[in-house]
């Protein structure tokens, strides 16, 4: 793991497209994901 | 627990190295409605040093791993999934965001000095509830924490 991503350290503020059906995804920022809330990320293997 | 996540002003969301598609029959499949992200050119898992090198059968899967985050991004807590009890249940994320809410919330206790003054000034001049984010702007301006 990147050593930056430490309890108290700042989570990068990512960029991605947004999984859906159909061509030109979205993309969406996590700063703009979470606005004043907290957030959980959840990086997964797959669906297996 | 989506349903409470999505009424409990926190949210969620998922990301794998999936192509788009398959994220989003998985999506589907689950009845999922907050976000899955595709990092289908493994651009992130690179940045963020996330593979799981000893996967390989599927093509370069990410470590499971949970980050708990403040407002601002700020890392709370990091959930490091690879073994299966290292997963956060439903239990550990509630108490987690329970933990982040009663201190970002400054209307956590209604009853706590100022609430009720922000609140009653916020009808006054709001003519109108107010929302979470003025609610806790107005408490934490009589509390003289913003100006």
């Amino acid at each position: 793991m990147h050593p930056d991503l430490v309890v108290g350290g700042t989570f990068p503020d990512l960029e991605l497209p947004e999984a859906q059906f159909g061509p030109n995804p979205p993309r969406r920022r996590l700063s703009e994901i979470q606005g004043p809330d907290p957030m959980a990320v959840v990086f997964y293997r797959g669906n297996y | 627990m989506e349903d409470d996540i999505a009424v409990s002003y926190c949210k969620v969301v998922a990301i794998s190295a999936e192509p788009a598609f398959l994220v989003s029959e998985y999506k589907t499949s689950l009845g999922a409605h907050f976000p899955f992200l595709c990092d289908s050119d493994h651009t992130v898992q690179e940045q963020l040093d996330l593979l799981e090198y000893t996967d390989t059968h599927h093509d370069r899967p990410y470590i499971p791993t949970t980050f708990i985050l403040e407002p601002c991004l700020k890392i709370y807590k990091i959930y490091n999934g690879y073994w299966f009890w290292g997963r956060p249940t439903n239990e550990d994320i509630r108490q987690d965001f329970r933990a982040i809410s009663m201190r970002i919330r400054p209307d956590w206790d209604l009853q706590a000095p100022g609430v009720r003054d922000a609140y009653e000034e916020a009808i006054r001049t709001l003519g109108r509830r107010p929302t979470s984010v003025e609610f806790s702007r107005l408490i934490q301006a009589k509390r003289g924490q913003v100006k």
